[in-house]
C-alpha cells in the first residue's frame, strides 16, 4: 500500500470534488478510459471527492461534460506539482546542487593530518614518512590504500604497533 | 433506464458463450476467466473486491450499487469508501453488512 501511494505522489494527482447527479456515471466514463480513480467517497448527497492521477485528469474534462457535472480542485499533490512551483527559481535548484557538489569534494580529500604518539620527534618523522608515501593535505583519497600504508609504516618503525 | 441499455442477449450470443463454457471446461480453464460472470471476493467484513464489473449505478456511504451480466450487486454498511476503482474491478472499503443481487 505504501509504495502504491509512493508512486501516486511521484506521478502525481489531484483530488477533486464531483458535484451533480451523474457523478457515478463521471467514474463510469473515466474508468472506461482507463483513467484511474482511489479514495473515493460521498461528502454529500451530490458530492464525491475522490483522487484521480494527473494524467487523468486532463482527458476527465471531457466526461465531465458528457456527464454534466461540476468538476472542482480541492487540492494538487505529489511531486510534479510541487517541481512545477519551484520550476521559475533556477537560483534554487543551482544551490542544491552546489551543495551536493561541495559535499561530495570535501568528504573525498583530506583535510588534516593528526598524529597522536608520545613524543614530539616521533610525530614529526612520521609526518615526512606519510608524506614520502603520497600523504598530506588536501590529497583525494580515492588514491590512498590504508591497509598497505599501514603495513609499510609498521614495517619502517619498529616502535609502531 | 439502465435496463434499456444493456441490448436484448441475442441467439447467436448465447450460443457462443455456452460454446466457450464448454471449451474452457474442456481445456480445464478457471471458469472466472472465460465467462463474464462477476467475481466478488471479500476480506472480513472491511473489504470487497468486485472484479468483472460493468459500472456504478450509484455510490454513497451507506449503498453501493454496481451493474453486472448477471443484474446489480448492492453492497450495504457503514462509511463505505471506494478505495481504488479501474476498469478491472472495485475495491471497497468499509463496515459492510450485506452483499446482496438485486434482480
Amino acid at each position: 500500500m505504501f509504495l502504491i501511494r509512493l508512486w501516486h505522489y511521484l506521478k502525481g494527482y489531484v483530488i477533486i470534488i464531483v458535484s451533480g447527479f451523474g457523478a457515478e456515471k463521471f467514474v463510469n466514463i473515466c474508468t472506461k478510459r482507463q483513467i484511474l480513480i482511489w479514495d473515493m467517497e460521498r461528502l454529500d448527497s451530490n458530492r464525491i471527492q475522490m483522487k484521480i492521477s494527473m494524467r487523468g485528469f486532463k482527458s476527465a474534462r471531457t466526461a465531465a461534460r458528457k456527464s454534466r457535472c461540476r468538476v472542482r480542485i480541492k487540492a494538487k499533490k505529489g511531486l510534479p506539482w510541487l517541481l512545477g512551483r519551484y520550476r521559475k527559481r533556477r537560483g534554487f535548484l543551482a544551490g542544491i546542487i552546489a551543495f551536493a557538489i561541495l559535499i561530495y569534494f570535501m568528504t573525498s580529500i583530506i583535510l588534516s593530518i593528526e598524529i597522536t604518539v608520545n613524543t614530539k620527534a616521533e610525530t614529526k618523522k612520521l609526518v615526512e614518512q606519510m608524506n614520502g608515501l603520497g600523504i598530506y593535505r588536501g590529497v583525494s583519497k580515492r588514491f590512498i590504500d590504508p591497509k598497505r600504508l599501514a603495513d609499510t609504516l609498521m614495517i619502517n618503525n619498529q616502535e609502531l604497533s | 433506464m439502465i435496463r434499456k441499455k444493456t441490448p436484448p442477449a441475442s441467439k447467436k450470443k448465447k450460443e457462443s458463450r455456452t460454446v466457450r463454457e464448454k471449451l474452457a471446461r474442456i481445456l480445464e480453464i478457471p471458469e472466472e476467466i472465460v465467462s463474464d460472470h462477476p467475481k466478488i471476493t471479500s476480506i472480513g467484513r472491511k473489504e470487497v473486491f468486485v472484479e468483472n464489473y460493468k459500472g456504478i449505478i450509484e455510490f454513497s456511504n451507506e449503498i453501493i450499487r454496481i451493474n453486472s451480466n448477471y443484474g446489480i450487486i448492492a453492497i450495504t454498511g457503514k462509511n463505505m469508501k471506494i478505495r481504488e476503482i479501474t476498469s478491472e474491478g472495485i475495491i471497497i472499503y468499509g463496515d459492510i453488512d450485506n452483499i446482496d443481487y438485486v434482480v
